[in-house]
Order: C-alpha cells, then sequence, then structure tokens
C-alpha cells in the first residue's frame, strides 16, 4: 500500500476523520462527535481501535507508536495528532 | 486511495462478486474492505463456516478471508475461537466452535506464545533440548489433529509456523547444531509430513505466504504486543488469499480446462504476419525467453490435470506449420485436449471446446492478449473465467501464478495421465468421424473459388440469387431482370458473379456482388451468398476482391450499408469484421459503413484458392 505523505488542510482533517470513523465502526458520521471515544459504544472495542487507527495511518499517511495507539482514544485527540504530523 | 467510495446495494453474492472483483483487493483500503464486509452480511445462502483456532488473535482474519471468498462467488462464515483455546474448543461438544459445525476449520499456532519459556531461554539451550522442544510442538499439533478429526467433520487447515526473519544468533545461527532456523525448518518439515496422506488435512505454508509479503512487513511489532497479534494488516490480507486457495480446493472447486490464445500469448508476435519462424519464443531473445517460460508454467499446469485447450483466429495451415516447425518450444501439439483454429467468434470456439471435452462451460479459463476478446466472452459467457494479459509478457507467469481457479488438494498420479488420455481420445475421435475440429475440416475441403465480371450468360443466376437469398445478403435489394440487364451494360457499374468448387464437387455460382461508382466512391448495392456456401470464409475472399477492386478503380472508398431484415442477421457483423468504420446508424436500423483506400487489407482466407 502507498503511504505517500499526504498534507491535508486542516479544516479537512475532522470531515476525513469523521468518514473513517463511522466507516470502520459502522455507525452514523452524525453521531462522530469530538468527545466520541473508545469504549463509549459497543463499536468501538480494542480491535475496532486497531483497524481504526491502520486506517488512518493508511488514509493520513502517518505512523504511530505502540503507545500513542494505546493513548489516542478519542475524535479529538486523533484529530490533534493527525493535524500535528500532517503540517 | 479509497475512502469509502463503494456503492452499497449488492442484492446477491453475484453483483457483489463483480463489485469486489473490479476492485484491486491489494491495495484497497481498510475502508473498501469494510464496507465489503458489511453488504456481505446482509446476503444469505449456502454458506461455507469457517472456524479460526489457534494461539494468537485471529479475529481480524475472518473479515479479510470472507471478502476474498465472495470475490470467488464463496458465501463464507467465520468464528474465531478463544486464544489459546484450540483444544478446549474441540473437548467440550457444546463450544461454541462446535456447535458452529464449522466446514472448514483452521489452526495457526505461534510456537513462541506456545513455549514462551523456551524460546526466550533458545539460543542458551543446547541442541538435544532443542530436539525435544521440536519434538513436543510437533507432538502439539498431532494431538490436535486426532482430537479434531474425531471431533469434527471439517476440513482441517494447518498453518505452519513462520520462521524467524532475524534469528538471535544472526549469521552464525545455522553453523550450529539446530539453531534456530534449523529448528524451524524441522518443525515445518514435521508438519509437512504430519498433514499429507491425511484426505482431511491440508498443510498451509504460511511461511511461504510471509516470505511473499516480506517478513519485515508480515510482523508488526506494535500490533503483537498491544494485541497478540502476529501477522500485520497486509499479511493478513495475503494470509486471507491463501486460504481461500484451501477452501477452494477443499470444496473441489478446480476448473477443469484452460483455453489459450496463440499470437502475442503463446509466442510473441503474430503467425500471419511474421509467420511460423518468426514468432519469439524460445532462447535468444528477452520476449522469447519470457514466453517461454510462460509456456513452461503452462505446461506444469497439465501435471495437476488441468486440460489445455487452443482458440485462435489464424490460418490452421500455419498453425500446422508452426508447431511442425518450432518443435523446441516447451508446448507441444500433443499438449492440448481441443483446439479450434478458425474465424468464428471466439465464444463459439469455447463452446465448442466444452462440448469436445464434455465438460461445463463453467469449468473454462479464458487467457487471451486481445481485449477485444476478452470483453466478448465477459459479455457472451459471464461463467468463464476471463484472464486478460498485460502489455509484458515478462508478467505473463505472475498473471497465472495468481489464478486461484486451478487449486486442487491433491494431485493424483491419474490427473497426471488425464491429460493424456484426452489427447488420445481426441486423436481417435477425429479418425472416426473424419473431420477433427473446423480448421482440419475447412483446409480439407479444398475449396476453390472463381470471381470475374458477370456477362449476359450469367443473368438468369444472378438473377435467381438476388431474388432468392435472404441470409447472407447484406442489402436485400430485389433487382428484377431489366436492371440487372443494365448493370451488365454500364460503365459505372461492376456486377461480379462467384463460382466455387470443392473437393466433393462443383457449387455452382453461389454468390453475388454489385459496386456502383457514385461521387468518387464505389457502392456496395448488393452483397450475396448462397446459403450452401456459408461457413468456409467465401465471404472473405469475394470482400478481398472488393478492395482490390477500389484500389484499381482509384475511387477513395468503399460505401457499404446494412439494411436489418429478420433473416439476414448473419451479415449483421460482416462490414465491420471486413475492416469497415461505421459511420451511421439510421432510425430506421440501418447501418451505413466505409472502407478507405488506405485502409484496404485483404484478410486471410488462404484455405480457398482464388482464380480471378
Amino acid at each position: 500500500m502507498d503511504r505517500g505523505s499526504v498534507v491535508i488542510p486542516a479544516d479537512n482533517i475532522s470531515d476525513e476523520l469523521g468518514d473513517i470513523i463511522a466507516d470502520i465502526l459502522g455507525i452514523d458520521p452524525g453521531d462522530v462527535v469530538p468527545e466520541l471515544a473508545r469504549g463509549d459504544i459497543a463499536e468501538w472495542d480494542s480491535l475496532a481501535h486497531l483497524r481504526l487507527m491502520t486506517a488512518i495511518e493508511e488514509r493520513f499517511g502517518v505512523r504511530f507508536t505502540m503507545q500513542e495507539i494505546e493513548d489516542l482514544s478519542s475524535v479529538e485527540a486523533l484529530r490533534q495528532a493527525i493535524a500535528t504530523r500532517a503540517s | 486511495m479509497v475512502v469509502a467510495g463503494i456503492e452499497l446495494g449488492a442484492a446477491d453474492l453475484r453483483v457483489l462478486r463483480d463489485q469486489i472483483r473490479a476492485v484491486d483487493l491489494g491495495g484497497a483500503s481498510v475502508s473498501t474492505f469494510r464496507s465489503f464486509e458489511r453488504q456481505l452480511r446482509g446476503l444469505t445462502g449456502d454458506m461455507c463456516k469457517i472456524a479460526y483456532l489457534g494461539n494468537f488473535t485471529l479475529d481480524l482474519l475472518p473479515p479479510f478471508v470472507n471478502v476474498r471468498a465472495a470475490a470467488e462467488g464463496i458465501l463464507a462464515a467465520g468464528r474465531a475461537g478463544g486464544i489459546a483455546q484450540h483444544m478446549q474448543a474441540l473437548f467440550d461438544p457444546q463450544s461454541d466452535i462446535l456447535q458452529f459445525a464449522p466446514d472448514i476449520m483452521l489452526l495457526a499456532l505461534s510456537p513462541r506464545l506456545l513455549r514462551p519459556d523456551a524460546f526466550d531461554r533458545l539460543s542458551a539451550a543446547s541442541a538435544d533440548e532443542r530436539r525435544v522442544l521440536k519434538d513436543e510442538l510437533l507432538a502439539h499439533v498431532e494431538d490436535w489433529l486426532q482430537l479434531a478429526l474425531e471431533q469434527t467433520s471439517a476440513t482441517l487447515l494447518v498453518s505452519n509456523f513462520v520462521t524467524p526473519a532475524h534469528p538471535a544468533l544472526g549469521v552464525a545461527d545455522t553453523a550450529i547444531d539446530h539453531g534456530e532456523a534449523e529448528l524451524y525448518l524441522e518443525l515445518n518439515l514435521g508438519l509437512l509430513r504430519l498433514c499429507r496422506d491425511k484426505p482431511r488435512v491440508q498443510l498451509v505454508d504460511m511461511d511461504r505466504v510471509a516470505a511473499r509479503v516480506g517478513k519485515d512487513r508480515a510482523f508488526d511489532p506494535r500490533m503483537f504486543h498491544l494485541a497478540k497479534m502476529e501477522w500485520s494488516e497486509v499479511m493478513l490480507r495475503e494470509a486471507a488469499i491463501e486460504l481461500v486457495r484451501h477452501v477452494r480446493a477443499a470444496k473441489g472447486l478446480a476448473r477443469k480446462c484452460l483455453v489459450l490464445d496463440l499470437d502475442n500469448t503463446l509466442w510473441g508476435g503474430v503467425i500471419g504476419e511474421d509467420g511460423p519462424a518468426g514468432v519469439k519464443v524460445g532462447p535468444g531473445d528477452a520476449q522469447g525467453e519470457a514466453f517461454a517460460a510462460f509456456q513452461s508454467r503452462i505446461k506444469a499446469l497439465r501435471n495437476r490435470g488441468i486440460l489445455l485447450a487452443l482458440c485462435s483466429k489464424n490460418n490452421p495451415a500455419d498453425v500446422d506449420e508452426l508447431f511442425a516447425l518450432r518443435t523446441e518450444m516447451p508446448l507441444g501439439r500433443g499438449d492440448f485436449a481441443a483446439e479450434v483454429i478458425g474465424w468464428e467468434p471466439k465464444h463459439l470456439g469455447l463452446q465448442a471446446i466444452a462440448r469436445s471435452l464434455n465438460i461445463g462451460t463453467d469449468g473454462l479459463v479464458f487467457v487471451d492478449d486481445n481485449p477485444a476478446e476478452t470483453e466478448l466472452i465477459k459479455e457472451m459467457m459471464p461463467e468463464v473465467e476471463v484472464v486478460l494479459l498485460p502489455r509484458d509478457p515478462a508478467q505473463y507467469v505472475g498473471v497465472l501464478n495468481a489464478l486461484t481457479c486451478f487449486e486442487k488438494a491433491v494431485v493424483l498420479r491419474d490427473d497426471v495421465e488425464k491429460s493424456a488420455k484426452y489427447q488420445e481420445e481426441k486423436e481417435r475421435r477425429s479418425f472416426a468421424d473424419g473431420s477433427g475440429n473446423l480448421a482440419a475440416y475447412l483446409a480439407g475441403l479444398g475449396t476453390k473459388l472463381s470471381i470475374r465480371e458477370a456477362t449476359a450468360t450469367d443473368l438468369a443466376r444472378v438473377h435467381q440469387l438476388v431474388t432468392k437469398t435472404n441470409q447472407f445478403n447484406l442489402t436485400t435489394r430485389r433487382h428484377d431482370l431489366g436492371a440487372i440487364e443494365r448493370f451488365v451494360a454500364s460503365p459505372d457499374h461492376q456486377l461480379f458473379v462467384a463460382a466455387a468448387s470443392d473437393r466433393f464437387g462443383d457449387l455452382g455460382q453461389i454468390a453475388v456482388a454489385l459496386l456502383v461508382r457514385e461521387d468518387g466512391n464505389l457502392v456496395i448495392d448488393s452483397l450475396l451468398m448462397s446459403c450452401r456456401a456459408m461457413g468456409r470464409g467465401i465471404e472473405t475472399a469475394l470482400m478481398n476482391h472488393l478492395k482490390a477492386a477500389l484500389i484499381e478503380s482509384g475511387a477513395e472508398r468503399l460505401v457499404g450499408t446494412y439494411i436489418p431484415t429478420p433473416k439476414n442477421v448473419p451479415v449483421a457483423r460482416f462490414l465491420a469484421a471486413s475492416g469497415f468504420t461505421p459511420v451511421e446508424r439510421r432510425e430506421d436500423g440501418t447501418e451505413a459503413y466505409e472502407l478507405r483506400r488506405a485502409d484496404a487489407r485483404p484478410q486471410d482466407c488462404s484455405w480457398i484458392e482464388v482464380q480471378s
């Protein structure tokens, strides 16, 4: 898979991220709010979290450390992490 | 990169299968997979139930397998067992896995997780201790196999062990007695032997899959430490493909016959243009070597009991000459159980091949370098597996390797001999009915054709043909005798009449063509042929004659029209097939075509001797 770096404008990150989360977790995009976190809903269990992180890495061309994968557990935290790397 | 661009709405497995096949799953995004998985969940039907047991996290594998299986038209449902409960799952008849009643059961073990202490101390252990470890691990798998064979009727897929990419002792590892590399080699050899000769057991060579992926890519330490996942995302995808191959093999779904084109498929070049000596196959030239490698790989398929057939648009005599001349090619005439060499559309050829081999057309795989041919077959025969070869012959072998439709669980002695039996049968049959295949038949007819301009003595016969011919008739213009007389006399008209004969006798005058000079063009007013002369390419010879007339006349183009009637469907594509360009399709259904001088090239019909 091509993991070339992709520069995404900041306001687009939220939208893209929202799409990925909704898609991977199989939930309504409207339910993806910044406060939504792993464990809040049944769909976002530990395995889904790993798939989500892989999808984010692939889509945004970023790479997370093991610790980050464990720690980044809310939509907002993910958005910030991506924004930091993508700039 | 695709985020979520796949349209939902698959009504059944077939539609979904086609959607999945349209996507390159290798490069597809996680989202794409998820989308397919969701659609799959909505489908019901004949399920292939697959249980996944092992001592590392396998939960992410079933979705990949389900999507891959769907791409092959198999509806699969997966159930993963509890981690490291591969034995427990089988002891208790009420267990989730046994209640699931799987058709297929995978065992995937990580040796390191099975004996963590032993592997931690491995480089410090003695050779004997390592041997004992190996024996224990093999005994463990053997115990599981016994239990699984007793407790289920599933086909068992036993994954071998992925040998480590970086032994602890580095390059010195292979120099010692029973180092890590040797241990894994012995383990995997032991597994191979354990699984062999047990009809319900197949060894899955995951080590080879990981090697294909690249061992460093196959393992993601983050995922391993976080979730005990031995396999990275890319390894999961490759493993899924391999598992689906095994599922196909277990279900006996191998296709039966590989049908091949000739020009630019089995050799570089076109016999009709380069001649039998000029096409490239064999040493001395990179292209030739690539084609020879492809032929060798195809030949090896025979050892699986797969039949080979040819379907080529070529002059039969040229093909005969080539096989007689190029005996150094890996494939010989005798390797093919059926052949259709001729000018009919290839879907007819494939149907004939299936009939002659007494197999269904859904047992065929069709390989061609020409997208026009592959698209035709995809449309006319969706049950055939169609493979369009890429532009570079160096990639041909890879394309063959990527096919999953020829997977068999076991190859028997019988399979190897089957192809030979078909060859004998083929020869016997052609001897018996005397005609063999179409190519041989046409050549054997010895057709002779004479074409000339009509004179007064031909009037009656020409008139008869003009009024009676319905099928092979482009415009169905029923000129009366008076009109025909005028055409013969007129300097602006050329009325041709063709007479044919063959080995069996004289067919008489069987075709008429009328050209009219108009506005610097030659217009085909009429082109018709008696139905008893059809099916042997006489129309091609006739059209060649008209093309020659165009060149000679100095006119700019040949103009032709197809006026459809309920009876003349046989000529619907004739002008296009002769190289004419469609110009217009009118409201009444008539089709106008033209052929410019520069494009007026004769087509091969060398099995007909033309005198004009």
